[in-house]
């Protein structure tokens, strides 16, 4: 045995140092499993850092240069901007400015939304530490003063987006902001059930997400340093099986051979415990859009391609309505690629825009026949996504000095270690769009028991 | 089979305008199947009770009709899966005349590519056909299938019916009762979609394209979508006499129960009146204190138990502004998007003996690949008629005559349920045409040939909530030139999305209206499709107990 651990944290992406970090710092005994193999970096993990966790980490002593997302900006085929700011106040100034008619709900909205984002952190550390309803023992006997009970969040969280954002706003430019933003990193349908999960943490001030303009490489570097320092212990390795001991602790046995008894093996995101060699299936999880990859599309640009509105800092989406989103996941659960692919971007230096999509499908069906991903498919994917772009950036065509498309998530089945019945000790946090707020919440959650 | 239905109604016995009737302890509004268990359970309890139907055809949409000269079928469901075992032996309805022709049916499912499989119609007995033991998953599925026939056990309390009154067990509380193995398990059933459970148990096969067949048939919600897993469990939670799991065949189909609860409402003397009209229910100081007809008589009573829509209890009824804006919201179902359809088809001859002749009495499915299932309902959601459609299909005439030497006096006629189908309240001719096209060609893959045989089809189309089809054809075709009709039938209502939905609406519209007295047991409080009267068993149970604790009823 190689050690004992509370907590052994897959994967070495953004959200799963922070929550190594931030567990660490809290004094838990804290394991990060890097997966051997390189993936390619990207910028969205430095775009998702949110302010509390920057705080809690001290992130400014590591020489990073932070500032938060200066807007979130939604673009549609007319050339119609919808734009939201940390500031909900300013945000709805914006929105009527624009002739948004909605903008009267949005600070009643976000209000909601936030309502909700405790329930659903509430109803995932519910998941998590296997106690759906016991948590709240003593709120039942006393009549639930602290309100519903968790089957009923898990109610309210099994609707769908579309319904929702029908229930708020009239305007469809504002139902396709906010939709486009909330499922953007779940690939989810608005019109799925369940999609409304999708909504927890979006645009909330407390959650803000921050941006960088180093290279993710380095951010990741700092925040390794701030794992470190914080006393976690990293191990290079896969997750090769996973063993029970006892009810209350599991066996990670390493590809290297090493062996790290936990509490709990914690991944940020299906992504992270494909990348680490679980499936995703193999843990106790709410809300889990299965059937997708997602795709990271960097394009190298010259000079004169600016950004919408003047908004070098924001983070830009692209989706011309709901129905949009939800073709897109038709495509994507059917095994191909979306004919209009939603795509999320932002100018991450000057000449660098990193685009984003998690509408892709995790495997490919052709004649009932299942395959893997290849390069053509990325080559064609990279095509979409720069023509979806160049419509919205004055013809970007011949300004990409250079693309690089790298696919996260694509189904790798034969080496994921699996089980039949999900393990209540195998934490898989579903996709979200603020992974990173939502698993330091959670893992925090987990520790806060013991 | 007679198709004379019994004719309850005692005519003529109208409250009058102006006139206020006293002396009634329970008034039940409508004469649905939940309608009449509420009215019997009532009345067998010593309860006064009036039985206020909208239309003269009390039960329902549960009737006989014939679709050409001499061939009688029978409307909405074609099985029985689901039926109050309490219900069952509270109401006698044993010696009311319900008899099982079959009370486990046998599944035989057809595959694309794949030889049929044949599984026993009591889960809880195994799979020990040899031939089915051989197949490639096969241990795998049967581990599964019998935790998930422990898991259906334990929630089928929770999936029966809504909760009235604090009793009964919430979802939730079985969850937390359940022992450790089993409770991340239950979680994760309740919430999760068909692929996330299936996907790490079989990586294809027919195994996982039937069980995710049974899961979405009739559902609103697709295999790869949150929620829909439960669609499965609710499945295998049907108790039917007390058999768990069982799908059952009463002699002389569904409707026969439905018979068999008007009996029983007419000797328990219940004051049966159709069809009437109600105007209001009225509510002083936030209880109910009788009804007002559209006549203009009041009916003065302490309990109503109301058996139609919340739509009609919101809009018509009761006012909205009775009711708590909360309810209102939590109760009302968004549009729907998916349907289903129902064929009933008289073929030009008995089917046919030979090796085939034991399946006949089988209930029929037909699985598509689950990928191709996954397919359908996107395109049905986007208001396309898919390619592949799950099919279940029953001969009735050979259920009804299982075990006879010859096959000479089986009725040609097959009854089938075709999904998923997009919901379309008033499609056009092309729709219908492609609706027609999409169900005879899966049908084709239950009964190669089928197309050739056919004398008389008609195709219903329609949405699914309370599980039953919508109003019977205007008309009966003639022979000579209907070889293939289409109607459509009005929706009663969208499409519950799933199972867990529709386990959250039926406890809201059941429990939450806040006026005291009010009883609902509408659509929206049954969970699935299928006949089961849990709701109005429970409805009156809860009028029963409401009224004796007010001294009201003894």
């Amino acid at each position: 045995m190689t050690g004992h651990f509370d907590l052994v944290v897959a994967d070495d992406d953004a959200a799963g140092l922070c929550v190594a970090a931030c567990a660490a710092r809290k004094g838990a005994r804290v394991a990060l499993v890097r997966p051997e193999a390189k993936r390619p970096r990207t910028a969205r993990a430095a775009s998702a850092i949110p302010n509390f966790v920057w705080r809690r980490l001290d992130l400014q002593k590591y020489d990073l240069s932070f500032s938060p997302v200066s807007a979130i900006v939604s673009l549609s085929a007319d050339g119609e901007i919808v734009k939201t700011v940390e500031s909900v106040a300013r945000s709805a100034d914006d929105l009527e400015t624009r002739g948004v008619s909605d903008f009267d709900v949005w600070s009643d909205f976000v209000r909601e939304v936030d309502m909700m984002t405790r329930r659903t952190d509430r109803l995932r550390g519910e998941f998590a530490l296997d106690e759906f309803g016991r948590a709240e023992g003593a709120g039942r006997a006393n009549g639930r003063i602290n309100g519903a009970s968790p089957i009923e969040d898990l109610a309210v969280l099994s609707h769908s987006c579309t319904d929702f954002l029908d229930d708020y706003f009239n305007d469809e430019r504002m139902k396709t902001h906010v939709g486009a933003r909330a499922l953007s990193a779940v690939g989810l349908g608005g019109a799925e059930p369940g999609s409304v999960v999708a909504l927890a943490g979006v645009f909330a001030p407390s959650a803000w997400p921050v941006r960088s303009t180093m290279d993710a490489e380095d951010v990741e570097k700092a925040l390794e340093s701030a794992c470190e320092e914080a006393g976690a212990e990293i191990f290079s390795a896969a997750v090769h099986a996973v063993k029970g001991a006892g009810e209350k602790f599991r066996i990670v046995a390493l590809s290297d051979g090493q062996e790290l008894k936990t509490r709990y093996l914690f991944c940020a995101s299906p992504d992270a415990a494909r990348r680490a060699g679980l499936s995703p299936f193999a843990g106790a999880a709410f809300g889990a859009a299965s059937g997708a990859a997602s795709a990271t599309i960097r394009l190298k640009v010259s000079d004169d391609v600016v950004a919408p509105d003047g908004e070098d800092g924001a983070i830009f989406h692209l989706a011309d309505d709901l129905r949009e989103l939800q073709a897109a996941r038709d495509a994507v659960v059917e095994g191909r690629l979306p004919d209009t692919l939603p795509i999320e971007f932002q100018f991450s230096a000057p000449g660098e825009i990193i685009a984003y999509t998690a509408y892709c499908p995790d495997r490919f069906m052709e004649d009932g026949e299942a395959r893997e991903w290849t390069s053509q498919d990325r080559q064609a994917l990279g095509a979409r996504a720069i023509e979806r772009l160049s419509s919205h950036l004055g013809g970007l065509g011949d300004k990409v000095v250079r693309s690089d498309v790298s696919i996260d998530g694509a189904y790798d089945g034969e080496n994921a270690v699996s089980a039949e019945a999900p393990d209540p000790r195998i934490i898989v946090q579903p996709a979200s769009v603020n992974t990173i707020a939502a698993a330091v919440t959670l893992a925090d959650r987990l520790l806060h028991e013991h | 089979m007679s198709t004379d239905a019994p004719s309850p109604v005692s005519a003529g016995r109208q409250t009058s305008a102006g006139r206020i009737e006293g002396g009634i302890d329970a008034v039940v509004i409508g004469a649905g199947p939940n309608g009449l268990a509420a009215a019997a359970s009532l009345a067998r309890a010593g309860a006064r009770t009036v039985l206020l139907g909208a239309t003269a055809d009390i039960g329902g949409d549960g009737r006989r009709r014939e679709i050409a000269p001499g061939v009688v079928v029978n409307d909405g469901e074609h099985l029985v899966s689901h039926l109050d075992a309490t219900l069952i032996s509270e109401l006698g309805l044993y010696k009311h005349g319900v008899e099982y022709a079959a009370r486990r049916l046998d599944t035989t499912y057809f595959f694309d590519d794949e030889p049929t499989i044949t599984l026993s119609g009591d889960p809880t007995q195994g799979f020990q056909s040899p031939d089915v033991a051989a197949l490639p998953h096969a241990a795998a599925f049967q581990r599964f299938f019998d935790e998930m026939i422990r898991g259906a056990g334990l929630l089928a309390p929770a999936l029966a019916g809504p909760r009235f009154g604090g009793k009964g067990a919430t979802l939730d509380e079985i969850i937390e009762r359940a022992d450790d193995e089993m409770r991340p398990r239950l979680m994760r059933y309740a919430s999760a979609s068909v692929d996330a459970v299936l996907e790490p148990v079989f990586d294809g096969g027919a195994f996982r394209d039937l069980l995710t067949a049974e899961a979405t048939f009739r559902q609103g919600a697709g295999p790869h979508e949150p929620f829909s897993f439960l669609g499965l469990i609710k499945r295998f939670s049907g108790e039917s006499a007390g058999l768990q799991g069982a799908v059952a065949y009463p002699v002389g189909g569904p409707a026969a129960v439905v018979d068999a609860l008007r009996r029983v409402v007419q000797n328990a003397r219940v004051d049966i009146r159709a069809p009437v009209k109600v105007r209001d229910i009225i509510i002083e100081y936030d209880k109910v204190a009788g009804v007002e007809l559209a006549g203009g008589g009041q009916i003065r009573t302490s309990i109503v138990v109301y058996a139609e829509s919340v739509q009609s209890l919101l809009s018509n009824a009761l006012g909205a502004e009775d009711v708590d804006i909360e309810y209102q919201r939590r109760v009302a179902r968004p549009a729907g998007a998916i349907a289903s359809a129902q064929a009933l088809i008289k073929l030009t001859k008995a089917p046919s003996a030979g090796d085939e002749a034991s399946a006949l009495a089988n209930r029929l499915v037909y699985a598509p690949p689950a990928a191709a299932l996954r397919k359908s309902f996107n395109d049905a959601r986007a208001g396309a008629v898919p390619e592949k459609l799950a099919v279940e299909a029953i001969f009735p005439g050979a259920i009804e005559r299982a075990g006879a030497d010859d096959n000479d006096d089986i009725a040609p006629v097959l009854s089938a349920i075709a999904h998923p189908l997009p919901f379309d309240p008033a499609p056009s001719q092309e729709t219908m045409d492609a609706v027609e096209k999409a169900v005879f060609d899966n049908l084709e893959l239950i009964a190669p040939g089928l197309a050739k045989h056919i004398d008389v089809a008609e195709i219903r189309f329609a949405a699914g909530a309370g599980g039953v089809f919508g109003a019977p054809s205007p008309a009966v075709k003639d022979e000579k030139d209907a070889k293939s009709v289409l109607l459509t039938a009005a929706p009663r209502g969208p499409a519950p999305a799933n199972v867990f939905d529709q386990w959250a609406r039926a406890n809201a519209a059941a429990t939450a209206s806040d006026v005291d007295g009010l009883f609902f047991c509408g659509p929206e409080a049954e969970i699935g499709v299928g006949l089961s009267c849990t709701a109005g068993r429970a409805a009156a149970a809860a009028a029963l107990r409401y009224g004796r604790k007010k001294g009201r009823v003894s």
